[in-house]
């Protein structure tokens, strides 16, 4: 496949001190007035993003948009309660006099308990108008589950796309403090009873009884101890061709290893994954788990396209950068022509524990993508 | 079929690869549980606990499926099996007399409820969704027997128009290619409304105001080659409690309104605390469908025990034929050989056992008269050293209880011998094995009959325990050593299925801290009421029960608003319910009232030296339930035990 196909080939990443370096500048050469949207979590990390930007200064507003969200009464979260009332706290003395919180409220269980997150925040959103007065859009994964930073950035894209071919060009930002060490110590738990399609990419299409005949691949982004989900993903799927993705090159450089140690049984054993199957991504860049996903699926698709094509499940199992190049993927490919049918499988969960001795963790790396705007309007 | 070395790790009919290694591995015993019109009759629920095989036995009906029935009649392997199905109608001697189109109803359908459609609107999707697929289906399952291809020979079938038989968007008659391109743009159409990130417009399909497909069905408007398809149609849903309520509803009034010839079989989760209005509600009553619950059917009629020897002899032949002669061919034999506690090997641990329980049955009865004659009769007794230890273990009980009533009665006459053959009864041996093992550590969770029972008549329980066994089997046939288990090794490997089964607990399910915490509760109240040196309830209780009037408390809406503890208890009870942790029977009656018992999963009974069988339980306040639920179980003080 050409790289000239892909919308996401020339992007813009940042990390680390190129974080501060791109975003000092960017924010005082002119007025920005920026929208930052944040999960309300007990992630210690909530508000590193945005303490950091309020700290380059600039002119224009600076207004946030919390979101909230309540996994039930049941949920483990509850036990780091006051954890979230500290980072709520911090975000509060941050904006003070800068700008102004807006509550959003997120239904996570519809009243017969199906799960709806992903829906309502995706209507929390409805037009593109909401965001006028606004010149750049910081979406902070930090503190959001999966379930709900991929269907909202889905939605942000799709509105800002439709704007764009207005001739308007806002800025979508995402913005992630990224640590590994914490990553690996939030345990999802309570996990729910199957998995499913999540909403804002294909998920009614790849259930389809028309199109049952087509061939479905299965590309699970592996991440450490996910194998609880994996079974449940595989059985929701149900693949014809499992192609897994590990993360090389890696901070640690055994950790493909230590994925294809950990998942044997079920990826060589049981499903007979061919090793000419396994697809490697860097790890820390997103844009390349994107870039990976994609020559893969096109591949599949062009292969298979003389017998009717192919339906693809993407699961994203492992970090939150590599779930955002499995994001843009799957909406790329859903909006192509011909379209291509790409879901993102998912084990939604009741909560998280964090787990292991509170030793001293590295220092979290912050993170920026730009996604849409002014950098792509050529 | 790829190379299964332990054919037990391929749990669910989803699981396996093709039509023929299904029906290697199907045991037929679950269609002794069918009516026999149940390819003719009324709608038919088929209910049970996850795990159960309600997907196994709809797979059954599929075309593939009894295709390859027809196909395999002479072999050995389908011989029995052949022969049921001929008797419900499902195959005859060379063609597949039934069609069934199988809609799982978690594909789909409940997402549709969630797009915030208005209601009549989303039931028109619902149901046109409905008939897209199962018209899909008629002409997948037509092709199939025909031993056609799907959907290259479209061409060949052909939809005719019926008197009552209209569906929107498709002009009829019609070949089968533009009744597949209707069905996918219905599909389309419904999916683009599920999936779309933009608020919908409210274009897209208009959807049917009935089940339409189930009419055209009855019309015999399916042709092939010109002709009509004569066949039964049977429509099966799987999964039905994955639809919203409201969706469970209008597919319910659908079917039943429209009495339709064709055959409908829904299966559905048994779900205690929510699907009591089956066939409770005014609009669905005994005329308008059959209810086979699966673990009442397999109790009742006794069948379980046959029907997983069955499967598990099936299984063990699988592997046999894939490790040749370094597996064993057959099951049941590798627990079965060495599962007697009369042999050589436990002689000295028994004569220990019986030395000790003597000097204490001694002890209780030294110095009073009334007990001279069973300890003759006891001692007098023949059999085998394992018969005599339980003989006097029963003895030591029936004196223990006998002691208690004296203090009550005062009566000192001496006990005569037919007194004691009348209350010696199996249940007070059952308690006395019980409680030797607990004391001596000899093994009492071992042997086919006991594996049947822990499988609580839940076929993948059983199909997974019975794994874990066969892999030391297989382990030890490598080896070139004997595949036959000890009765102490099984007892072994049964236990720490019980610990895989609840290590994850808490990260597999909704609310697994509390459900644990709950069931280890129930678990320690039964142990302690089934432990009582007199044995009340021999051979001991393995549930619990509340009346079905608190039941009632429990799931109503109100009352739970009004107290959150309350919702927090029927959420937790749902979640073991689903999880198969514990087994409920609704309206039990007993002492002039009606109860719901909560069984525990017969696999939860090693860890506290339970008995296997059902009927015996304790009932029990539902506030006291839900302390547990919050506090854990403080053992109950000996008087309030009885």
């Amino acid at each position: 496949m050409s790289q000239d196909l892909l919308r996401w080939r020339d992007y813009f990443l940042r990390a680390d001190e190129h974080f501060d370096g791109f975003w000092q500048p960017f924010l005082n050469e002119t007025r920005r007035d920026v929208l930052f949207v944040l999960g309300a979590g007990f992630d210690a990390r909530m508000c590193d993003g945005v303490d950091k930007l309020l700290s380059f200064g600039g002119e224009g507003a600076r207004d946030v948009a919390l979101l909230c969200f309540d996994e039930g009464a049941d949920s483990h979260s509850h036990s780091y309660v006051e954890q979230r009332e500290a980072n709520l706290e911090r975000l509060a003395q941050l904006v003070e006099g800068r700008g102004t919180i807006g509550r959003r409220t997120i239904a996570m269980f519809s009243d017969e308990g199906r799960r709806i997150g992903a829906r309502k925040i995706v209507e929390e959103f409805r037009s593109y108008a909401e965001f006028r007065c606004y010149t750049d859009i910081v979406v902070d994964i930090s503190a959001l589950p999966r379930g709900l930073y991929m269907p909202l950035l889905a939605k942000l894209i799709a509105l800002f796309d439709v704007e764009e071919n207005a001739g308007e060009h806002r800025n979508l930002h995402v913005i992630v403090s990224h640590s590994s060490a914490t990553d690996g110590s939030i345990v999802e738990e309570g996990l729910e009873e199957s998995a499913s399609y999540l909403f804002g990419f294909a998920a009614a299409s790849l259930e389809s009884d028309s199109t049952s005949s087509q061939p479905k691949i299965w590309i699970p982004v592996l991440g450490k101890r996910q194998k609880l989900q994996l079974e449940k993903i595989h059985s929701l799927v149900s693949p014809d061709e499992v192609c897994p993705l590990l993360p090389s090159p890696s901070q640690d450089p055994r950790e493909g290893d230590s994925l294809a140690i950990e998942y044997r049984d079920m990826l060589f054993d049981q499903l007979r994954v061919e090793p000419r199957n396994i697809i490697y991504a860097a790890e820390s860049n997103p844009f390349e788990v994107y870039r990976q996903l994609m020559r893969s699926i096109m591949h599949y698709q062009q292969a298979l396209g003389p017998l009717g094509g192919c339906k693809v499940a993407l699961s994203a199992m492992s970090s939150k950068l590599a779930s955002i190049g499995v994001m843009l993927a799957a909406y790329e490919l859903g909006r192509r022509d011909p379209k291509v049918v790409v879901g993102v499988a998912h084990v939604e969960s009741q909560g998280y524990r964090i787990e292991g001795a509170a030793g001293p963790c590295p220092a979290p790396t912050l993170f920026t993508m730009w996604l849409c705007g002014e950098c792509y309007a050529a | 079929m790829k190379d299964v070395r332990n054919p037990f790790r391929l749990q669910t009919a989803e699981s396996i690869d093709s039509d023929g290694d299904f029906l290697r591995l199907f045991g037929h015993g679950v269609l002794d549980l069918l009516p026999n019109d149940a390819l003719t009759g009324r709608p038919l629920f088929i209910r049970s606990a996850p795990g159960g095989g309600k997907t196994s036995l709809l797979k059954l009906f599929t075309p593939s499926v009894l295709q390859h029935v027809v196909a395999m009649k002479s072999s050995v392997d389908v011989k029995d099996l052949v022969i049921k199905l001929k008797s419900l109608g499902a195959v005859s001697d060379h063609d597949v007399s039934v069609l069934s189109i199988m809609l799982p109803c978690a594909r789909t359908f409940p997402s549709l409820a969630d797009v915030g459609l208005k209601g009549p609107r989303a039931k028109r999707l619902l149901l046109a969704l409905i008939d897209a697929r199962i018209i899909l289906g008629a002409l997948r399952g037509t092709l199939i027997v025909k031993r056609l291809r799907f959907p290259d020979d479209l061409h060949r079938v052909t939809l005719e128009s019926s008197p009552d038989g209209q569906i929107p968007g498709l002009l009829l008659p019609c070949d089968g290619r533009a009744v597949q391109q209707w069905a996918e743009t219905v599909e389309q159409g419904i999916c683009d409304i599920i999936d779309t990130l933009m608020p919908a417009d409210g274009t897209g399909p208009t959807g049917h105001d009935a089940l339409l497909s189930l009419r055209l069905l009855d019309a015999n408007s399916v042709y092939f080659d010109g002709k009509p398809v004569e066949t039964r149609w049977l429509v099966t849903f799987d999964d039905m409690q994955k639809l919203a309520v409201a969706q469970r509803a209008a597919l319910l009034e659908a079917v039943v309104e429209q009495r339709s010839r064709s055959t409908v079989w829904m299966a559905e989760r048994f779900e205690a605390l929510t699907t009591d209005e089956l066939l409770g509600s005014g609009a669905l009553n005994g005329r308008d469908g059959q209810v086979i619950a699966l673990e009442h059917e397999w109790k009742e009629k006794r069948r379980f025990d046959p029907a997983v020897r069955l499967i598990a002899d099936r299984r063990a032949r699988m592997a046999a034929d894939v490790a040749g002669a370094n597996a064993p061919d057959a099951f049941v034999p590798t627990i079965d050989a060495e599962a007697d506690l009369d042999a050589q090997t436990w002689h000295e641990k028994t004569q220990i056992a019986l030395d000790v329980v003597r000097g204490r049955v001694d002890s209780l009865a030294k110095g009073k008269n009334q007990y001279t004659e069973w300890l003759t009769v006891r001692a007098a007794t023949d059999g085998t050293l394992r018969e005599q230890l339980i003989a006097w273990r029963s003895l030591e009980i029936l004196i223990e209880r006998h002691s208690r009533k004296k203090q009550l009665s005062f009566a000192l006459e001496p006990l005569s011998r037919d007194e004691l053959h009348d209350k010696d009864g199996s249940d007070v041996r059952g308690a006395a094995d019980l409680f030797l093992s607990k004391e001596f550590g000899f093994p009492y969770y071992f042997g086919f009959s006991k594996l049947a029972s822990l499988a609580s008549y839940n076929i993948e329980q059983f199909i997974q325990l019975a794994g874990d066994l066969f892999e030391e089997s297989l382990a030890a046939a490598v080896m070139r050593r004997p595949p036959h288990l000890t009765p102490d090794r099984q007892e072994k490997i049964l236990r720490e299925a019980y610990n895989v089964r609840v290590r994850d607990l808490p990260r597999r399910a909704r609310n697994g801290r509390e459900v644990l915490r709950f069931i280890d509760a129930v678990g320690q109240f039964c142990q302690q009421v089934t432990h009582q040196p007199n044995a009340p309830y021999s051979p001991g209780i393995n549930g619990v029960a509340i009346s079905m009037q608190e039941r009632k408390t429990l799931i109503d809406p109100k009352e739970q608003e009004r107290n959150p503890a309350l919702k927090a208890f029927a959420e937790l009870l749902g979640t073991a319910l689903a999880n198969n942790f514990l087994h409920a029977e609704l309206d039990y009656k007993v002492k002039g009232n009606t109860f719901m018992l909560l069984y525990l999963n017969r696999l939860l009974c090693p860890r506290y030296q339970l008995p296997l069988g059902f009927g015996s339980f304790r009932e029990r306040p539902l506030r006291e339930l839900m302390t547990w639920a919050e506090k854990g179980f403080r053992p109950l003080k000996a008087e309030t035990l009885l």
